[in-house]
């Protein structure tokens, strides 16, 4: 191709990639996308999943027993008319099972998504709650 | 993302207030009319978002809203056939898109050829 002006020789986007720390793996490697966190807390568990892209309609979430599982996909396409010139963000399809140290009262679950994290509430099952009990007198 | 320590209520000890720097992993499309940036930025309302344009350098800051201690970062150095007047952003589930679109000189533009 012939160029006429050195602008349209552009060298396409550089990057600054000492702003801060690298990449993190999990959010770009598609096996480990997206990030979940699952933490126990009293009487409850909760996973946290960092999906940015996906929205209330895309996680399907299950309980039974002592295991959750959470699964969904996240398409990266090119919009109508676009051509990648960069690709970094995962796509993957993901079906996540977690087994928990007790059972769950799946009737009590919680999951809530704000700016792309998954929440997830799960209450302990009432026979797996820490109990106090009080020594008698005899 | 899970290697900083969190108390048990989900925040930062104020003791140990550290805030760390993420890059955040991004996507760029080009059309013939604008450059797309698509940047990963969980945890972030739009109105912790910022975009800013400096010479030919677009940095896209970000703080974390749901925890106090996570910042994404990252500058781009940009074609100057983008006209910087006409960029915008809109941010949505976590992700944030940047439009950046091309001056009208840059356009492909057919020219009418007359008979002469």
């Amino acid at each position: 191709m012939l160029s006429i002006w050195r602008e349209f020789d552009h060298p396409f986007f550089s990057f600054d990639r000492h702003a801060g720390e690298p990449v993190d793996a999990a959010a770009t490697t598609s096996a480990r996308w997206p990030a979940i966190t699952v933490t126990e807390r009293g009487d409850v568990f909760e996973l946290v999943a960092e999906a940015p892209g996906l929205g209330e309609k895309d996680f399907e979430i299950s309980v039974e027993g002592d295991v959750v599982r959470v699964s969904g996909e996240r398409k990266v396409a090119a919009p109508e008319g676009f051509a990648p010139r960069v690709r970094e963000r995962a796509e993957a399809k993901f079906s996540r099972e977690f087994t928990l140290p007790t059972r769950v009262d799946a009737e009590g679950v919680e999951a809530t998504l704000a700016n792309g994290v998954l929440r997830v509430v799960l209450p302990k099952a009432k026979e797996s709650r820490a109990r106090t009990i009080t020594v008698k007198a005899s | 993302m899970n290697t900083t320590t969190e108390t048990k209520n989900g925040s930062t000890p104020k003791s140990a207030f550290v805030r760390r720097t993420f890059t955040p992993p991004v996507d760029v499309y080009e059309s013939t009319t604008e450059f797309l940036i698509v940047a990963d930025i969980p945890g972030v309302a739009a109105d912790r978002v910022s975009v800013v344009f400096e010479n030919d350098v677009v940095t896209l800051t970000a703080d974390r809203t749901d925890r106090g201690d996570v910042r994404y970062e990252r500058a781009f150095r940009v074609p100057p056939l983008v006209d910087t007047s006409a960029a915008s952003a809109e941010a949505k589930h976590g992700t944030v898109v940047i439009h950046l679109p091309k001056s009208a000189r840059a356009q492909r533009k057919a020219i009418p050829v007359r008979t002469g």
